[in-house]
């Protein structure tokens, strides 16, 4: 093996029971080189990072972490080594100060005369806090600070340990453009100090802009790796996925001539929440993919609650223009034909402990009753046909949703508003932490539902899916409405950005 | 190879899912054999199979009640002190007019478990907590009420029959599994029990359904107190003392997760019931004291718990 590697590893495999989650990969990394490593969900690439710091230990195959034999038999051993890995989910604890957070199992280094000295612990988060351009008040719990905010504590603990590999999985999806940005000037660092990193991210965009090459896995095995100059997104995603898509990835009409602006089918009028809507007017007219973005605390995604009831406006109205019904309650929504899906999945959105059958009629209960009790053939028949509409994979629809991929329990989560003949579809961040194949799905769906009649409100933190897909991108910040785009003008990332900070 | 591996994989979950479902089966036909074995046969004599069998549909009945509450995620404890209430309100309405007592049970099972739903949905007092309150509450009560006890009509003797028993408890399983997997009752109580925010966001009442699972353990409870005082002939003290862990075990032995959800079962109630007196008179028929038999229905609780506790929602 090359001493010019950082790390390497050769034929490493791991199975769990009959699922070969990573087979005999091949992987070399060089000195001061961001590698991305992509490829749809359940494609090992999450498997081998655990593998790598040993967090999981490998069935077979060797690994090589500077020229030396690598074995390590647990997170710490790896951290010890030079390997810190920023995970997706984790976190920070609430009741200890950010400070306490950072230092945490290494007290020891701020022991005076048999006390701990406190100031000087906060003191030294403080210093390492501003190195990465983290600009907050150590001595706070941080429980006081904001999800993004406590993603980036986490970011600044791992770099504590001076590390030589750096491997982020998926922790961009959680932040907002200006956190990103912290990470991708760790990044830089890292790669000015001759060190490296490992990135994983299904934003194929941020990948391009940030990595020096990518590999890519597909069903647990290496496929191969793309170096900056051949990045192209097209070839990226068909190496993901193994084929060719046979059509545009996003909507490839240029402008809808059918929209009417008197077709108003939902009127948001002057609602304010708390401190985070403030004040937002704006009419969803039939048939039209409304596009809502920001970054992520401006307040899209309250407002996109406030829109289905799950929030009560302290000011303004929301009223669904058919029935002149001002909307107070999910319940009352959802009688509307108002769908919601909300940001986060498993905690909001699905019922992971319950049958794919109840999760797909539960909006549409009502309808499926007779004289109180449930119609068990409609209902089965209207379950296969929504999740067959999708392609769900699945065994039968007795399989519990906890048991199904991410992407299949988004393909869940969207089958109960179909269920209900949904005509309004809110939806926070869809294709959030879901592949490319399903992203494409639920795409194609959302085009369906638009050619139908049917209006969708997309709430997203990703401007090309929001470029990609709306007729018209209304953009938030602090709370107000701060631009309006029309897809016939032609939409612009550049011009979109400057309206979000 | 990737489709073998998804056949594989498909038999996997197929076979745990099978499992889960003959596991309390397994558990009963395992203590009935190996008391059988242990006491010589006695155990399957049928009179002492009709003597399980009575004794476990006053439980059974009370468990499929708390199926509902249980499918939501809560544990109503109330179920003990709610019986020896209703079974004192239903003695005393007895003298006046043997016939209005069955009535006389239910109504009082389901206006104490209306109080009970009430606190907790209205005020937002855990479950448990306002439930255990009551228990204690309505024990106290009949404890200092009773004395040394007040006897049921004596035409209610002649009804101590197993045939009685049998048509209440399949009456009462009939009803139980219609509300439980063909009405919204079961189902959304379920889903509330899987998860409480997907529920609210999916337009699930979750007040109401909540309040229907207690009133429908009322109403159970009830007709379990009614049992009790055909069996016993009268309350007294001990009324309902145990009765709320034994519901909570029966439950656990047939196979419920005690965090609710899609897994909770109404047969759990009928296998549980007849696991926990099959083993509860086979211990006695062994020779084994009845202190120690409370020893063994614990460690018995803690091995189902610790092996049947769904961990993936653990910090």
């Amino acid at each position: 093996m090359s001493e010019n590697y950082l790390f390497e590893c050769r034929g490493l495999s791991k199975s769990f029971g009959p699922t070969k989650a990573v087979v005999e990969v091949d992987f070399s990394l060089p000195r001061g080189e961001i590698r991305a490593l992509i490829g749809e969900n359940g494609s090992g690439k999450s498997t081998m990072c655990s593998l790598i710091t040993g967090m999981l230990k490998m069935d077979s195959g060797a690994m090589t972490f500077k020229g030396e034999s690598f074995t390590p038999g647990s997170l710490l051993d790896s951290q010890k080594a030079g390997v810190s890995i920023l995970l997706q989910e984790t976190g920070t604890i609430g009741a200890l100060t950010v400070a306490e957070n950072l230092f945490l199992g290494r007290e020891q280094n701020f022991i005076r005369h048999g006390r701990l000295d406190k100031k000087a612990m906060i003191d030294s988060a403080r210093a390492a806090c501003t190195h990465l351009g983290l600009d907050i008040d150590p001595s706070l719990p941080a429980a006081s600070f904001s999800f993004e905010e406590r993603k980036l504590i986490e970011v600044v603990r791992a770099m504590q340990d001076d590390p030589e590999l750096l491997i982020v999985d998926e922790t961009t999806t959680a932040l907002s453009q200006a956190g990103r940005e912290i990470i991708y000037s760790l990044f830089k660092k890292l790669k000015a100090e001759d060190k490296s990193a490992i990135f994983i991210t299904h934003d194929l965009g941020e990948m391009m802009a940030v990595c020096d090459s990518a590999t890519v896995l597909r069903d647990g095995h290496y496929v191969e790796t793309i170096s900056k100059e051949q990045f192209d997104e097209s070839r990226i995603r068909q190496s993901m996925i193994g084929r060719q898509f046979t059509s545009g990835y996003y909507r490839t009409d240029e402008n809808d001539e059918s929209l009417r602006d008197d077709d108003i089918v939902l009127d948001v009028r002057g609602v304010s929440y708390g401190r985070s809507v403030r004040k937002v007017s704006f009419k969803l007219r039939r048939g039209e993919i409304l596009g809502i973005g920001g970054l992520t605390d401006c307040g899209m995604h309250d407002l996109g609650q406030l829109m289905f009831g799950a929030l009560r406006c302290d000011e303004g109205e929301v009223v669904h223009i058919e029935s002149g019904e001002a909307i107070r309650s999910p319940r009352q929504a959802i009688g509307l034909r108002i769908a919601y899906i909300p940001k986060d999945r498993d905690q909001a959105s699905v019922f992971l402990q319950s049958e794919i059958r109840d999760n797909v009629a539960v909006a549409a209960s009502d309808k499926l009753q007779k004289h109180g009790f449930i119609m068990k053939r409609a209902e089965k028949e209207l379950v296969l046909r929504e999740t067959g509409r999708l392609s769900v994979k699945m065994q039968d629809i007795k399989q519990l949703v906890k048991s199904l991929s991410g992407g299949n329990k988004q393909k869940i989560a969207l089958s109960k508003w179909l269920a209900n003949d949904s005509e309004i579809l809110i939806m926070d961040c869809p294709t959030r932490g879901i592949d490319v194949g399903i992203k494409a799905a639920v795409y194609r769906l959302m085009e369906q539902l638009k050619g139908e009649g049917r209006s969708i409100i997309m709430i997203s933190e990703e401007l090309p899916e929001l470029i990609g897909m709306s007729d018209r991108v209304l953009i938030m910040k602090n709370g107000r409405l701060s631009a309006e785009f029309f897809r016939k003008d032609g939409l612009t990332e550049s011009k979109i950005i400057e309206t979000m900070i | 190879m990737i489709k073998r591996l998804q056949m594989k994989s498909w038999y996997e979950e197929k076979g745990r899912r099978l499992l889960k479902d003959v596991f309390p089966y397994l558990g009963l036909i395992f203590v009935l054999a190996v008391f059988s074995i242990l006491t010589d046969g006695a155990v399957l004599k049928a009179r002492n199979l009709i003597m399980i069998f009575k004794q476990s549909i006053i439980v059974m009945v009370g468990a499929m009640g708390s199926s509902f509450v249980l499918a939501h995620g809560n544990m109503d404890f109330s179920v003990g002190g709610s019986m020896a209430l209703a079974s004192l309100a239903a003695c005393t309405v007895g003298r006046i007019n043997p016939y209005l007592m069955l009535p006389t049970c239910i109504i009082c099972g389901v206006l104490v478990s209306f109080l009970v739903s009430s606190i907790h949905v209205s005020i937002g007092v855990p479950a448990f907590l306002s439930t255990m309150c009551v228990m204690f509450i309505g024990k106290g009560i009949v404890q200092s009420f009773t004395g040394s006890g007040i006897s049921a009509p004596a035409m209610y003797a002649a009804w101590d029959e197993t045939w009685v028993y049998a048509v209440i408890m399949v009456v009462m399983l009939i009803v139980s599994v219609a509300l439980f997997n063909y009405t919204n009752i079961g189902r959304f109580n379920k889903l509330i029990g899987s998860n409480p925010t997907a529920a609210r966001l999916s337009g699930i009442n979750i007040g109401k359904y909540k309040t229907l699972a207690f009133l429908l353990s009322g109403f159970s409870v009830g007709i379990a107190a009614f049992l009790t005082l055909l069996r016993s002939g009268g309350v007294s003290g001990q009324t309902g003392q145990t009765y709320e862990i034994d519901v909570i075990i029966v439950l656990t032995l047939g196979g419920a997760p005690i965090s609710g959800g899609s897994g909770v079962k109404m047969r759990s109630s009928i296998l549980g019931a007849l696991t926990y007196y099959a083993l509860s008179n086979g211990l006695i028929l062994y020779g084994i004291s009845p202190e120690v038999v409370f020893i063994v229905k614990g460690a018995l609780f803690l091995t189902i718990v610790a092996l049947t506790f769904d961990r993936s929602n653990r910090i």
